[in-house]
This record gives C-alpha cells, sequence and structure tokens, in this order.
C-alpha cells in the first residue's frame, strides 16, 4: 500500500462481530403484551437469547469504538485528538516564577562545539 | 551549585524502567533536531507533485543520546493516554566545547541564581558524566535542537532509558528550558 504525505496509517484489525439481528426472531402469538413480557422474564430460551443480542448489540458498539478507530490517536496532528484534550493546570506560583527571570541574559552563544551539528 | 561533582542521576535501583520521566535519558537515538528542510529529497511515482509518497535526506544520520524535555505529566504511563508524542533533546559531548574557559561557568549555571538572575547558559543543561554515558568530561543538553517522536515509539524509547535525573535536577533542567523560550531577549535594532 503506498502512504501519502500526510495520510494517516491505516490499520486492519479482525474481529470476531456479532451482528445486530435486523428482524425479530423470536415468535408470539396476537398482541397481548403482558403475556410476551411474562415469556420474556419466564421463558430461558428467551431470556437467553435477548440476552445474546444485547450482548452482540455492546460487543459490536465496543468493537467499533476500540478497534476500528484504533489508530486515532496515532496522529499528532489530529485535530479529533486536540479536541479531546483536557486543559492543563496553571499555578500562579510557577508564573511569579518565570516572569522573575524575564530579563536574565543567555549568554549561550559564547559557547559553540565542535561537532557533527555544524553550528 | 550543582556540578559534576554532585550525583543528579538517580540509583540505578531506584530508575523507574516501566515509565520516562522528565529528564530521562536515551541511548541510541536517531537524533532529529535541526533538520536541513532545503535537503530533505521528496519523491513522487506518478509525476504528481501535489501527491508526494515519501521523503529522504541524503546524509549521515546522527545517533546519539538524547533527553526527555517533556514534562512528566504528558509521559508518564498512568497518563499514556494523553502521550501524542515526545519531545526530546539531543546531548552533545561537552569535550567538544570551543570555549573552555567558560566550562565552569556553564556547569554551574544548571542551577539559576534565584538572588540575582543576571546571566546563564539557558540553551545548555549540563550532564554530569556516568558510567551509562561515553562522555568522560560530561555532556549537555542542547535545547536549540529539540524534536519529538510519535507515541508509538514510547516503548522503543523506554527499552533505551539509561538515567533518570532527580527530582532536583530535573526542576532545574525544566526551569533553564522555559527561561530559554520565555526570557525577554535583547533583539537588534
Amino acid at each position: 500500500m503506498t502512504r501519502y504525505f500526510g495520510q494517516q496509517e491505516s490499520y486492519t484489525k479482525t474481529a470476531e462481530i456479532i451482528p445486530f439481528p435486523l428482524s425479530n426472531t423470536s415468535s408470539s402469538s396476537g398482541t397481548n403484551f403482558e403475556a410476551l413480557l411474562t415469556d420474556v422474564f419466564t421463558n430461558p430460551a428467551i431470556e437467553n437469547h435477548l440476552k445474546g443480542i444485547i450482548e452482540g448489540a455492546v460487543m459490536d458498539a465496543w468493537v467499533k469504538s476500540h478497534l476500528t478507530n484504533f489508530g486515532k490517536h496515532d496522529d499528532p496532528f489530529d485535530a479529533i485528538y486536540i479536541s479531546e484534550l483536557k486543559a492543563d493546570n496553571i499555578n500562579s506560583p510557577d508564573i511569579e516564577k518565570i516572569s522573575k527571570y524575564l530579563n536574565i541574559v543567555d549568554l549561550s552563544s559564547s559557547v559553540t562545539f565542535d561537532d557533527e551539528w555544524e553550528d | 551549585m550543582m556540578s559534576g561533582k554532585i550525583n543528579m542521576f538517580l540509583s540505578e535501583a531506584s530508575i523507574e524502567k516501566n515509565t520516562l520521566r522528565q529528564g530521562d535519558i536515551i541511548r541510541d537515538v536517531h537524533l532529529l533536531g535541526a533538520v536541513n528542510l532545503n535537503g530533505i529529497h521528496y519523491s513522487s511515482p506518478a509525476g504528481n507533485h501535489k501527491e508526494l509518497a515519501s521523503w529522504n535526506i541524503p546524509s549521515k544520520p546522527i545517533f546519539g543520546n538524547a533527553m526527555v524535555v517533556s514534562h512528566s505529566c504528558e509521559v508518564a504511563l498512568e497518563n499514556k493516554v494523553k502521550v501524542t508524542s515526545i519531545i526530546l533533546a539531543p546531548l552533545r559531548d561537552i569535550h567538544k566545547a570551543t570555549a573552555k574557559e567558560r566550562i565552569n561557568e556553564l556547569i554551574n549555571s544548571n542551577l539559576i541564581d534565584q538572588e540575582n538572575p543576571s546571566a546563564s547558559f539557558l540553551k545548555y543543561f549540563y550532564v554530569a558524566p556516568n558510567q551509562s554515558l561515553e562522555y568522560t568530561e560530561g555532556a549537555i543538553v542542547d535545547f536549540s535542537k529539540i524534536f519529538s517522536v510519535r507515541n508509538k515509539c514510547y516503548d522503543s524509547l523506554l527499552e533505551n532509558k539509561v538515567l533518570q535525573l532527580t527530582e532536583d535536577a530535573s526542576a532545574s533542567m525544566a526551569l533553564k528550558l522555559a527561561l530559554y523560550f520565555h526570557r525577554k531577549g535583547l533583539l537588534a535594532a
């Protein structure tokens, strides 16, 4: 795969996704809602079936949020990540401490180095 | 005064092996600071200059030691979700400094004079000699050649962590770094 300048790397993660059923597979005769609820809470087979549906939906959501977005935080220039940042605390004493040295003179240019950095 | 005679590093047993901290020294890092943007070669196999596929710098890479200058809160393992990148600054052998007569002054400048903060070597932070490093006379961290690497490099940096500054030494480094950027300075008229 060719990556272009600035393009985020893509990841392929395989995971078993339990599909959320699109049609109701449970059966119920008539429109007696109360009887249906009674069935749900008393019939272990229906209870297990609903449990499977809910667990499948939860797992599906988890897989989508965790695996398919796995590389999201990998890009330090990702605007979405910036939106998730929380503000850092700033202590007034820190500012006062730094400001106290505002007029300090830097002598660094009086020492140079004869090495591979060529400066 | 903080000098080479005062131990500025945690003992081997006290080094936190499972997390990065501000002031950690990492060995054998590809040092990317002070890159010559004009020396980068870009390639676009499709012949479309708007779709660059790769780039390279046709010069010898510089490998060496670097210090983590990111704030500890940014790189601590317990806050790993916050890490987007790790900021590093290269170490340079103080033996190669050109003004030998000023080295002691530079070394002593690690501690900013809080009573009379008149002048200091703000671009450099002195690192004392240590058996984990090859510098017999010590080194300096050069804040003017800072660069960052992505968070996916966290574990490889951790593997190469050899030294950790004491809390006091780390605070002295951070103050110098802050002043290097914050000072009022003198601009030529």
